[in-house]
């Protein structure tokens, strides 16, 4: 095995000496993600381009060293946490926008670049990039891909996995490859890309990443509608898609995360008699937004809720977004210690889910918020974990939410992926056949077991 | 007194810092982030005294105290508080950099001294640089000497405080407010006080400005020297006896208040001027609409404040106003800009940039006299016809 400052000496050779780091300060700074977790790496480095980073790798691949390929780092579940040591390859340095091309509705980008700032480029000129994580302020395209991130929009325009028509990908051993052409039509060999997007660092390292991209909606409106219990917003929900109307966001929050929130922003125009919210959008032309807001707002009073504001322009409308955006921030000022799963169920098991989580509460004595993606059925549940009974208990209490998610048809993960904090529950979902494929499929990509090693399968 | 141990606890590692620290939005380095820095800290407190931690000091110095990552963080941790007791501790081991302890322990206390230094900074200034191309004529000053130079802004010919004729005279109004007017607005744009005043008598509030008042001490309690920024309270505490205090410096603004709980804090209500103004004010506070053409630059440390939305609406209703892109910081930072000019002109220009490299003949305002100067000095590089101005010249100029 190869000493920790051999490591750091030779890969000086291998790249520019600047941009490999070994004090002890760069390496904490690369030891964590937002799962809290945290490893010491031997080493940390900065690529600029895919020949760098193909290097690196063969270098890596020659010695069997770990690679933890890092964005922002903004992961829930420990994905980009290096817990076998070895290297950090940090992107945020490969940040380029290579180029937006309107015509072909498509763009090609490297994977440090921010979400945000990307959306706001592709704007500029009239397009639109709808996956929306929350956490798309600082996340990185790369990261986005590689948990195939959901987001807010998910009901209408799906997630990163509906917008990824291609991939450079560097393997394990620094070969590169391409997968997809850019354009929207493909059947010609294999679909390497959508295998790849999601795949949480474990098969290849992406070095530049080719969108797709839609015309922006020139128009959208904004509701949020307080209810005094779960029951009316939930049925809702349902009528609405009925009824033919598909909103753009469709979101829920509980009775704990609103109070939470009216106690972290007193200001919010909440009824202090709200048990329950439900925030819509519409989006399209100016005129069909007008007409399915007027409709929307109908089924909302027939809901009888206690109250309805509707946003009169884009300022309001992101005043009435920091009420749902702001509740993660909120619970963490009500509890020590939050424990976040994203299970996604069927919408036709919305309800029961509710009635399980309910239980579960109830059975382990741990409080619980829920929010999230009504419209596509992917939740926030929210473990708020104070005492030491709560964490004593909690581990059961997991157990009997994924159980549950299994049995109702659902998944473990709706956009957050599986990383060191799931990797347990992986056989509750997928039987001893589709476990065997994953990992033939991960021998055949990475067969010494060096990209994001310890994750997924533990 | 804030618990570090508490607060280094509650970061959540989410990574929100890095879409707001204006020092990693050009270096990309997550050491010099909130999350990592934080994470440093953590781990130095438990780490055995074998692990040499070399980067340390750099570390906690290249921080712009701009406090944008306490103001967007979701778990609410006291960032700037932790930098400042790690700084205060560095001090308490090493010691201050002679020059600063100098200016800290010497100068700032002392009025009269002060008001000489300046003086006589401004006459060697004169000597030294054109203050047009911003170069130094005489060649032979070393390299060090001949940037700072080039840094500093131009010294008005007469601080505010001698400007003032009867600085404790009164009109108008009989409960006068007091006005705290800070190292910028004093030696660089007395100007700013004039707008203060003329706009004050035009409304018929009386003020005070007490002669002896000294520095805020915000850049000695941020650079770890906690004793001078106690005497310096100390001194400026009995100057200032009106139930109002107004500032036009957001920086003064947040310090002054901040201490307020303390020995030596003033007990009256602090508020910057256009909020007062605003609020005092039921009637227009400004001049029918004139035709310059404005952006308007938000002070980092008005994050949170009313200040901005006030500015604002102002500059729309009176002036031909744009919207910016962004809200980026300027990079000036006080003494940040001298120790780190490079990084400090990068953050700068990013702002510029988003203001509109296309637009000519505009005005960016602001209501913070540092930000002015570092927006000027970036302004001089690149002979740029953009100008600066503090919403307090606006105002003034209004008659």
């Amino acid at each position: 095995m190869i000493l920790t400052n051999q490591i750091y000496h030779q890969l000086k050779s291998v790249i520019d000496k600047e941009r490999v780091l070994f004090s002890i300060e760069a390496r904490i700074a690369s030891s964590y993600d937002a799962s809290r977790l945290s490893y010491l790496p031997a080493v940390l480095v900065k690529p600029i381009n895919s020949k760098e980073v193909s290097d690196i790798l063969r270098f890596a691949y020659l010695n069997t060293i770990p690679v933890y390929t890092r964005g922002a780092a903004s992961s829930v579940t420990g994905s980009a946490v290096p817990i076998k040591g070895g290297i950090v390859l940090d992107l945020s340095l490969m940040n380029r926008i290579i180029e937006i091309n309107p015509v072909n509705l498509n763009a090609t980008i490297e994977p440090g670049v921010v979400v945000t700032d990307f959306q706001k480029e592709v704007e500029k000129q009239n397009l639109f990039y709808p996956p929306d994580p929350a956490s798309a302020d600082f996340c990185t395209i790369g990261g986005n891909v590689a948990t195939a991130a959901g987001g807010l929009r998910c009901i209408k325009y799906g997630t990163t996995r509906d917008y990824i028509l291609g991939l450079e990908v560097v393997l394990s051993d620094g070969r590169i490859i391409k997968t997809g052409r850019g354009t929207l039509k493909k059947v010609s060999g294999y679909d390497l890309t959508r295998l790849f997007v999601g795949s949480e660092g474990t098969l290849g390292v992406f070095t530049k990443i080719i969108v797709r991209l839609i015309p922006k909606p020139p128009a959208e409106a904004t509701l949020l509608a307080f209810f005094d219990g779960p029951t009316k917003p939930l049925q809702l929900s349902l009528t609405l898609l009925d009824r033919g109307i598909l909103p753009r966001a469709l979101e829920f929050m509980d009775a704990t995360s609103i109070s939470a929130v009216m106690k972290y922003k007193p200001d919010a125009p909440i009824p202090p008699e709200t048990k329950a919210m439900l925030l819509i959008e519409v989006d399209g032309y100016p005129q069909d937004v007008e007409n399915l807001a007027r409709q929307v707002e109908q089924y909302i009073q027939e809901a009888k809720p206690l109250g309805i504001i509707r946003a009169q322009d884009k300022n309001h409308s992101q005043k009435l977004w920091s009420i749902r955006k702001a509740i993660s921030a909120a619970l963490f000022s009500i509890t020590a210690q939050k424990i976040s799963e994203d299970i996604s169920v069927p919408r036709a098991s919305i309800i029961p889910i509710l009635q399980t989580i309910k239980e579960i509460e109830s059975t382990s004595g741990i409080p619980t918020a829920t929010f999230g993606h009504l419209g596509d059925g992917n939740l926030h549940i929210n473990f708020l974990v104070s005492t030491k009974e709560h964490e004593n208990n909690l581990a059961s209490a997991l157990d009997c939410l994924f159980k549950r998610t299994i049995e109702l048809g659902g998944t473990l993960s709706g956009e957050h992926g599986i990383g060191l904090t799931k990797a347990k529950y992986l056989p509750l979902e997928w039987g001893k056949d589709e476990l065997e494929i994953f990992k033939a499929l991960k021998q055949l990509f990475d067969p010494k077991n060096i990209l994001n090693a310890g994750k997924i399968f533990g | 007194m804030v618990n570090i141990d508490k607060e280094l606890e509650r970061c959540a590692k989410c990574g929100q810092c890095r879409s707001v620290c204006p020092i990693f939005s050009v270096l990309k380095d997550e050491t010099l982030v909130a999350r990592g820095r934080l994470a440093i800290i953590q781990s130095k407190t438990t780490a055995s005294s074998s692990v040499e931690y070399n980067d340390l000091a750099k570390i906690i110095d290249t921080c712009l105290m701009c406090r944008r990552c306490e103001v967007h963080c979701p778990s609410l941790v006291k960032t700037s508080d932790v930098f400042k007791s790690v700084r205060q501790e560095l001090v308490a081991q090493n010691g201050l950099p002679s020059l600063l302890r100098l200016a800290f322990r010497w100068v700032l206390p002392n009025r009269w001294l002060y008001d000489n230094v300046m003086r006589l900074a401004s006459s060697v200034m004169r000597l030294m640089i054109h203050h047009r191309t911003r170069q130094a004529p005489l060649r032979h000053l070393p390299l060090y000497f001949t940037n700072l130079l080039q840094r500093l802004p131009k010294l008005a010919p007469k601080s505010a405080l001698e400007s003032i004729e009867h600085p404790g005279v009164t009109s108008g109004r009989a409960t006068p407010v007091s006005i705290f007017i800070g190292c910028a607005a004093n030696y660089i744009y007395p100007g700013i006080i004039d707008g203060l005043t003329s706009t004050l008598n035009r409304l018929g509030i009386s003020y005070v400005i007490p002669a002896q008042q000294v520095c805020c001490g915000f850049s000695a309690l941020l650079s770890g020297d906690e004793l001078t920024a106690k005497r310096l309270m100390k001194i400026n505490q009995p100057l200032f006896k009106t139930d109002t205090i107004i500032t036009v410096c957001p920086t003064c603004n947040r310090m002054l208040r901040e201490m307020q709980d303390t020995e030596f804090g003033m007990r009256s209500e602090i508020i910057d001027a256009i909020e007062f103004l605003a609020d005092t004010t039921e009637s227009q506070i400004s001049n029918p609409k004139s035709q310059i053409r404005t952006v308007y630059h938000k002070p980092c440390h008005s994050e949170g404040t009313k200040a901005p939305e006030i500015i604002r609406a102002l500059l729309k209703t009176t002036t031909d106003y744009q919207e910016t892109d962004s809200d980026l910081c300027c990079g000036g930072g006080g003494l940040f800009g001298l120790k780190f000019p490079d990084l400090s002109e990068q953050i700068g220009h990013l702002r510029l940039k988003s203001i509109h490299p296309s637009i000519g003949s505009l005005t960016i305002v602001t209501n913070c006299p540092g930000c002015m100067m570092q927006l000027d000095y970036l302004l001089s590089l690149t002979n740029s016809p953009m100008k600066t101005r503090h919403i307090m010249n606006i105002l003034g100029s209004s008659q």
